[in-house]
């Protein structure tokens, strides 16, 4: 095992000729398909970059094989989707706070989901204003969250195949992927939609809401069922509930050894990537699953040796995805360690039930989401989330225009600071405003300054 | 426009077997830009951010689908110690062969793209390039091929005669040139652009099928295996006449072949199924015809090539001439922005 | 003495300014230096100055704060200027539990614990209004420097109103209020209290606690002083040497740490 470091991508460059060429070979998606050549992905940030992910030169990765398959694998997302197409699966667009709908695609055979919502990743990846801008081509923008990203895909043709169907949500849901999700269906893209209930008293209406939600995931299923040509298989939703939970289990674990332990076994950015997969499994479930036993073997082993990153000691909690990974490796490099994380995706992190009315488990598992509750029921789960972590210190990165962010930010906020925490939440800066980031870079060093200078203190 | 692809959208859907908007359109737009953009050419081939203004200000004039840094075919051979004349009106040419006779063939040493010669010029290109504009127009750098930086080394002729008459130094010559293209791409990769490999003197108009094949396919072969390790997509361009070797060129493993004086047709039926293809106005049609026979002759060439299963670039066969008319390339470039796939959404 | 002498360096966006520090009291402190475009440059001039009039050859180390400290490659270590400032100012004035800063582009309030550690503070780094750059932009609109500036604004009895928050918009408001008779001394006064009313609003949102202070160079400003303590409510004191409180704070944790 090397010793756990964070490296830049001239070096994993460098690192990359040393990994056997079978290696290579033998790391492949839709291993159903195996001649298929386009199928490798076991490449290193470099690959990537040149391709016009330009963040990736100022990222820092964590040292690791493991590691570096992650990183193949989300980043050839993209790729992959079209190659789905090219295979004769079905593509099915699954958009809004889904977390149960995934699985039900994947029951069919042949049949990915892919998430356009994360394309709000793609302008910071990039560096680019380019899906902003086209965005914008259609009334939504600055004041819209990043999500808007998707609208200038569904646009632009290039980032996605045309779904065989999208579904997406409608009710109690974010208002900005509502406006983006009104605008792709206005341009030609027809929208499955599927209601999520407004956040009422869950406890109370449980067996209302369970049923609302299952008759529509029966419906969806009928509709998949036209889409795919195949009928509903039990066995086949059986199995694939199973790997979910699996796949929930490792990253809840993942995350879990992250925060505790002496030091910090693995890198945010990373960490990050692992959370996201719980939304649709980066187009392929079972080399999803593959990637993330991998990392998890990593982190375990990492635990149990003590083995981590140096330097990096401030215990933070981290509050809404940061659309610019650049921020965690900030924090990383002044001396932070992110011991947990609220990314607004709950609707992926509770468990399946095993057993009982396949849609009627989806409807449960639904509404265990905290998307579902209150802004007070999401800041209990994050006060949980803060116990648990042992957190010194919390980060909001909110997106301006977002509708999670205006409402929420603030009883977080005071809650966090009656708790005792001292807390930072900044907007993160679409990409190109230099000088702003560099103001929000200013905020973060003071803030783990100020943390440190505490910590200090009360030590003394 | 709402829902025009960009260059970089269009190269990226070509290469997984998607089809873009329309072909990209990519005439080798190399020392013609110090044209457009107002300098001489040494200070374009010898000043990495006088390149990159040239290439922006030509691609923003013209509207074609990415950007090139070439200067000459040398320049691997001077970084490894050859001598080039610069020329304010043309480009560089083998002054002064670094192994005049091979006595001091083992002395070569590989270098360094950091400091010699001028490949940090193109470093500092690339990169300036990336940064300005990499998000929405790939940027490509030429590497010569190991046959032709061979014969940078040794003189043309010399090297032409060293293949016959003294095969092991030849090989020893190419091989070492092969490491240092090798080393070269690495840092054109790091610094954001995606190397392009060019053999001009592997070409049919100067060799044999025979010493393609024994001297510059298993090396091109050699330098597009280090680089499908890391996945990356590659075009081979060779010029001339390329008629005689078509059939080797899958060999190679170029996933892109950029061709010049072959009928399209012929390169369409031999190899197409297998091979996206580039090309292949005449740079001489942009020298002599007027802008009407170049559209024509552009639409000729781009119903074919719009045809192949494996994806097609609308491209001259070779350089586009430093001297061209800027309206005679316009007129090939908005043509081909004409063109449009039915595939796709 | 103990021979442990240490040097802060404030590099400000307009200017810069260094100390000298032997644990006790300040030994020399440069005048201020424009920043300019080369940081560096000008720090070091600062630090070379200070040093020679604190008669020291070398100190045992250099902390750099400000907006441009990346810069300054002969520090030994940079803090933000949140931190140096809460440092500093509570070495002057120890009892402080609010410091407020204006700097030359951007505005911050500091909530203190004992000691000057940091326990919340917030920003205003987007936008000139409610800077020194305001103050500075306004005066020349008329004519006046900015020292001149705040002290016509000091005598004023009735200050307008001003609504454009933004600086483009403030100027031609300014000057449409002259037009209509409105006194230079009420107009200067009006844009004094729209930068405190700025930041105090910002300030508000901490829950600020007495007593507070006010830091940067914009401090030596009277009338702001006293439209701070007004829209805050609560009392402003002034450190002795406002402009230095960051070059003061970096210079402390140069000896002590963080």
């Amino acid at each position: 095992m090397t010793e756990p470091r964070q490296i830049d991508f001239r070096e994993w460059h460098r690192f990359f000729k040393k990994i056997p060429e079978e290696t290579v070979e033998e790391t492949r998606y839709y291993r159903h398909l195996p001649n298929a050549e386009w199928s490798q992905y076991l490449f290193p940030p470099s690959t990537h970059m040149v391709y016009g992910n330009r963040l990736l030169r100022k990222l820092l990765f964590d040292n690791s094989p493991a590691a570096l398959r992650l990183w193949g694998f989300v980043l050839s997302e993209g790729e992959r989707i079209y190659r789905a197409r090219q295979a004769g699966m079905k593509v099915v667009a699954v958009m809004g706070d889904l977390g149960a709908v995934t699985p039900l695609v994947y029951s069919f055979p042949d049949t990915i989901a892919f998430y356009p919502d994360c394309l709000w990743w793609t302008p910071f990846l990039m560096e680019s204003r380019v899906l902003f801008d086209e965005a914008a081509e259609y009334g939504l923008g600055d004041d819209c969250c990043f999500v808007r990203a998707a609208l200038g895909a569904f646009s632009k043709k290039a980032y996605f195949p045309r779904p065989d169907l999208s579904i997406a949500t409608v009710g109690a849901t974010c208002d900005d992927m509502a406006a983006v999700i009104s605008e792709a269906e206005l341009i030609g893209n027809e929208i499955h939609y599927f209601e999520l209930p407004h956040r009422n008293d869950i406890e109370s209406d449980f067996d209302d809401l369970k049923n609302f939600l299952a008759e529509q995931y029966r419906e969806l299923s009928a509709r998949l069922e036209d889409i795919t040509g195949s009928g509903f298989s039990r066995e086949h939703f059986r199995q694939t509930v199973k790997k979910v939970n699996r796949l929930r289990w490792l990253i809840a674990e993942c995350k879990r050894l992250c925060g505790d332990g002496e030091k910090n076994p693995m890198g945010a950015v990373e960490m990050m990537d692992i959370e996201f997969s719980a939304l649709s499994y980066y187009g392929d479930l079972k080399e999803c699953l593959a990637v993330l036993e991998g990392s998890h073997t990593e982190i375990a082993l990492r635990r149990a040796r003590g083995k981590g990153y140096s330097g990096q000691d401030i215990r933070l909690l981290w509050l809404t995805p940061p659309a610019d990974p650049l921020l965690l490796n900030y924090a990383e490099e002044l001396g932070g360690r992110i011991v947990g994380t609220e990314y607004i995706i709950n609707q992926t992190t509770p468990l399946f039930n095993e057993e009982g009315d396949p849609f009627e488990i989806l409807a449960e598992n639904q509404l265990q989401a905290s998307l579902m509750g209150s802004s007070d029921f999401r800041v209990k789960l994050i006060l949980n989330e803060l116990e648990k972590s042992r957190a010194e210190g919390a980060i909001i990165s909110g997106v301006f225009g977002s509708s999670h962010c205006p409402y929420e930010t603030v009883p977080i906020v005071n809650a966090l600071r009656n708790a005792g925490i001292p807390t930072l939440a900044f907007d993160v800066v679409a990409p190109g405003k230099k000088r702003m980031q560099s103001q929000v870079f200013n905020r973060m060093e003071a803030f783990i300054e100020s943390l440190r200078a505490r910590r200090k203190r009360h030590a003394g | 426009m709402r829902g025009e692809m960009n260059p970089r959208e269009r190269w990226s859907l070509l290469l997984i077997d998607e089809f873009p908007d329309r072909p990209p359109v990519f005439p080798l737009v190399t020392s013609h830009a110090a044209n457009v953009f107002g300098c001489d050419l040494i200070q374009y081939c010898t000043d990495g951010k006088i390149l990159a203004e040239a290439q922006l200000a030509a691609q923003r004039y013209y509207g074609h689908d990415g950007l090139s840094v070439f200067t000459d075919v040398g320049i691997i051979a001077e970084a490894f110690g050859s001598s080039y004349h610069l020329r304010e009106f043309d480009v560089p040419i083998l002054d002064q062969p670094v192994l005049s006779d091979l006595s001091n063939i083992d002395s070569l040493q590989i270098p360094d793209p950091g400091s010699n010669g001028r490949l940090p010029v193109y470093l500092e290109a690339i990169d300036l390039l990336f940064r300005r504009a990499g998000d929405v127009l790939p940027v490509f750098a030429y590497i010569p091929c190991p046959f032709t930086t061979a014969a940078g080394l040794r003189g043309v002729e010399n090297f032409l005669i060293d293949t016959m008459m003294n095969p092991e130094a030849a090989h020893l010559m190419l091989d070492i040139s092969c490491r240092a293209a090798e080393r070269f791409c690495d840092e054109c990769i790091l610094a954001g652009a995606l190397p392009i490999l060019v053999d001009p003197l592997a070409s049919g108009s100067v060799i044999s099928r025979r010493s393609f094949k024994e001297f510059a396919a298993p090396y091109q072969r050699n330098l597009i295996r280090c680089l499908h390790r890391y996945d990356l997509d590659i075009m081979l361009h060779i010029c001339g006449d390329t008629s005689n070797m078509l059939d080797l060129i899958p060999g190679t493993g170029a996933d892109l072949f950029s061709f010049d004086q072959v009928d399209i047709n012929a390169v369409l039926d031999e190899i197409g199924d297998r091979v996206r293809l580039v090309g292949n106005l005449p740079p001489n049609n942009l020298l002599a015809s007027s802008s009407m026979s170049i559209e024509e002759n552009t639409d000729i060439i781009l119903s074919k090539g719009l045809k192949n299963p494996k994806g097609y670039v609308l491209s001259t066969g070779c350089e586009v001439p430093i001297k061209c008319e800027h309206r005679k390339l316009q007129a090939m470039i908005n043509l081909g922005k004409t063109a449009r796939y039915e595939n796709g959404w | 003495m103990d021979g442990r002498i240490t040097g802060g360096i404030d590099i400000g966006s307009r200017t810069t300014k260094a100390l000298i520090w032997d644990g006790d009291r300040v030994l020399s402190r440069s005048p201020l230096f424009s920043t300019g475009w080369a940081p560096e440059e000008s720090a070091l001039r600062a630090f070379e100055r200070a040093l020679k009039d604190a008669g020291c050859k070398i100190v045992s180390k250099v902390v750099a704060t400000g907006y441009g400290r990346i810069s300054v490659s002969f520090a030994d270590e940079s803090v933000t200027e949140i931190t140096a400032h809460a440092r500093g100012i509570s070495r002057l004035l120890p009892e402080i539990r609010t410091l407020i800063d204006i700097g030359g582009q951007d505005s911050k309030v500091m909530l203190l614990e004992e000691g000057g550690l940091v326990i919340d503070f917030a920003m205003n780094d987007r936008c000139a209004a409610g800077s020194g750059k305001f103050l500075e932009f306004l005066a020349l609109t008329m004519n006046l420097s900015v020292e001149e500036f705040a002290e016509l604004a000091y005598t004023s009895q009735n200050p307008v109103q001003i609504s454009s928050m933004c600086t483009v918009f403030a100027e031609s408001e300014l000057l449409s209020m002259l037009a209509e008779g409105a006194s230079l001394e009420d107009v200067a006064a009006g844009v004094h209290r729209s930068i405190a009313l700025r930041v105090a609003q910002m300030a508000r949102t901490l829950h600020p606690n007495p007593p507070a202070a006010f830091s940067g160079g914009v401090a030596l400003n009277r009338c702001i002083v006293k439209e701070l303590a007004r829209a805050l409510g609560i009392e402003v004191k002034v450190p002795e040497i406002p402009e230095y409180v960051g070059a003061l704070g970096a210079a402390i944790i140069a000896r002590e740490g963080l």
